[in-house]
């Protein structure tokens, strides 16, 4: 069973709107700047702030882009994100801001304040799978509408940066420090840090929609807390798991959309998993950031985009392909795929992977 | 559709020697932190003969994550500037790394789900569980039910004026069909969210393990656990004995 994609919003250093990504992708703009988190390249979103803090401000906006309509108050929810309201802790231990301020800490928090906001009394949970929670929370909002237990599912991605996350992965020398993420470029060095939120409405049954969700596939690696297994095979369980799962084979897949962070071990990875499967490959990390819990949802509503305008956007800061990586990589300019069945990943931290299948309408 | 039976229930005590219990599993525990360090032994235990899980799932319920990693990585961030932090903690900084340990050290590659529902996210997680197994999604799931407290913990739940209580516990789940034991049966769950809920502290907060505990001791008779959070959050799971 699949289910009706009926509403996508986003918010990304682009701006606000799906409009925005889609505009900003396909014009192969970068948003990547420095600052204001040291010298690291980052996508800051032009959202102003607001009360309940950033994280939730981010939601709140690309929720306000999805909907046309209040929602039923059946309606389920489904948060991803990675560390949600953290920069309320960050704040808390800099002296900057009461211990009220940690009511804000817990992951739930986000879910909560969005509950109570639409009066939702369907389930309401938030998922944290590092940077595949985004794609995950796609995948989870599917199997409560097959199983039955919602006929409407709102799925939100969002993570905010702070000082806690650029800082994190700075200590990990992950972030590209010369210039911004160039993801599977021959030259790239690292990833770029960005934030955003973005939401997709879901519905059971028939009737019109933007798109479909088909199928989802998981996966962990059990190899390594931090890096990619090497052979892709973690990847490539989760992707054949999602082809398995939309009924369909890999002839079929048109469209990749990958993680494509833009280090070497990951788009090496990738580029191994993706083997087998012969279809053009872009990805949005290179333009507004690596936005973490959000990254799969904001990939996700582009699909949507690509799929109803047959068009697809070139990879961000992508000039000269790694020639070790053995993809048909979207290069300086959109490419018009008429598609009608598109793979999007995510992987992450503690080796998951996690893969869903979207199709035409 | 196949009915869902509780495999297998284990718990550490609040106090128990974590790194000694992880060490029994995995060489070097002591560069996971304490949550990583309570999954791994917990999860060794639960699948503690268990013939094969089959299509499976790690799965998290958690309300407070890793919180206390989250405030060491920072306050080492703050205290010992970038260049003197150890990578390593920040990690640690989020949740579901303790899945990522539970797959390396038992070689479980198969789906991974966490799920923070405040209070009632254990019953969240093992009601997710249950139905992904009666739908025939899953053969069997490991779900684990985390919430450590220490001093960040301590901090937070003083400003909000209760005493947590730590919850450290495993449960295998899996298709009557697959299972060669068990304790009890899972015949339903159910979740939703109440907008309107109000907040009340309580005077011993279970955290994400609210609810959860009975299931640890034989169940005599149908029962349904309920967990309900002052955040609107709330989970039932309908239990029976086994026939």
């Amino acid at each position: 069973m699949y289910a009706r994609i009926t509403g996508i919003g986003a918010v990304s250093a682009f701006g606000l709107g799906s409009e925005r990504l889609w505009e900003g992708a396909l014009a192969n703009r970068v948003t990547l700047r420095r600052g204001p988190y040291g010298a690291a390249f980052v996508g800051v979103a032009p959202l102003a702030a607001e009360g309940g803090g950033r994280a939730l401000g981010l939601a709140r906006a690309a929720v306000a882009d999805t909907l046309d309509a209040p929602l039923d108050p059946d309606t389920a929810l489904v948060v991803a994100t990675t560390k949600g309201g953290v920069r309320h802790g960050q704040r808390y231990l800099d002296g900057a801001a009461p211990a009220e301020a940690l009511h804000e800490l817990p992951l739930h928090r986000v879910a909560h304040h969005l509950a109570r906001e639409h009066a939702l009394r369907g389930p309401v949970r938030t998922i944290s799978l590092a940077c595949a929670s985004g794609t995950s929370a796609l995948g989870h909002a599917l199997g409560l509408i097959r199983r039955g237990r919602a006929r409407r599912v709102l799925v939100v991605g969002v993570d905010a940066l702070c000082e806690f996350i650029v800082r994190g992965f700075e200590s990990l020398r992950a972030l590209a420090s010369d210039e911004p993420a160039r993801p599977f470029d021959a030259t790239r060095c690292g990833l770029s840090v960005g934030e955003g939120a973005a939401a997709m409405l879901l519905e059971a049954g028939d009737g019109p929609a933007l798109a479909r969700l088909a199928g989802y596939g998981a996966s962990n690696d059990a190899n390594h807390i931090t890096g990619p297994s090497r052979d892709g095979a973690g990847l490539a369980r989760a992707l054949h798991a999602a082809l398995f799962d939309a009924d369909i084979g890999p002839d079929a897949v048109d469209l990749i959309s990958a993680h494509g962070t833009g280090t070497r071990y990951n788009d090496a990875m990738e580029g191994l998993a993706y083997r087998g499967i012969r279809a053009p490959v872009h990805g949005l990390k290179g333009a507004i950031g690596h936005t973490m819990g959000a990254a799969g949802l904001l990939e996700a509503v582009l699909c949507v985009e690509g799929l109803c305008a047959g068009l697809w956007p070139p990879i961000a800061g992508l000039e000269t392909p790694d020639p070790e990586i053995d993809l048909d990589l979207v290069v300086g300019a959109p490419r018009s795929v008429d598609a009608t069945w598109v793979l999007s990943s995510s992987s992450g931290f503690s080796g998951i992977n996690a893969a869903v299948v979207l199709c035409r309408a | 559709m196949p009915g869902v039976t509780l495999t297998a229930a284990v718990s550490l005590a609040p106090g128990a020697d974590l790194g000694a219990a992880a060490g029994a599993v995995v060489r070097r525990p002591e560069r996971m932190d304490a949550l990583c360090q309570a999954g791994v032994a917990l999860a060794a235990r639960a699948i503690d003969g268990v013939d094969d899980l089959g299509r499976h799932a790690l799965v998290l319920g958690t309300a407070l994550g890793c919180l206390e990693s989250d405030a060491a990585y920072y306050r080492q961030l703050i205290e010992l500037g970038l260049p003197r932090t150890n990578p390593r903690i920040f990690a640690y900084t989020l949740p579901n790394v303790v899945l990522g340990h539970v797959a390396i050290a038992l070689g479980l590659t198969g789906d991974n789900q966490s799920y923070d529902a405040g209070r009632a996210s254990g019953l969240t997680a093992l009601g997710e569980a249950a139905d992904q197994i009666r739908t025939e999604t899953l053969d069997s799931a490991l779900v684990l039910v985390l919430d450590l407290v220490g001093p960040a913990t301590a901090e937070l739940f003083g400003a909000l004026g209760t005493t947590p209580r730590a919850a450290m516990m495993a449960f295998v789940l899996q298709s009557t069909t697959q299972a060669t034991r068990g304790l009890a049966r899972v015949v339903g769950s159910r979740a939703s969210f109440d907008p309107d809920a109000e907040w009340a502290a309580p005077p011993v907060d279970f955290l994400g393990a609210t609810g959860v505990a009975p299931l640890l001791a034989p169940i005599a008779g149908p029962r349904t656990l309920v967990a309900r959070c002052p955040s609107g959050h709330q989970a039932e799971l309908d239990v029976a004995p086994l026939p």
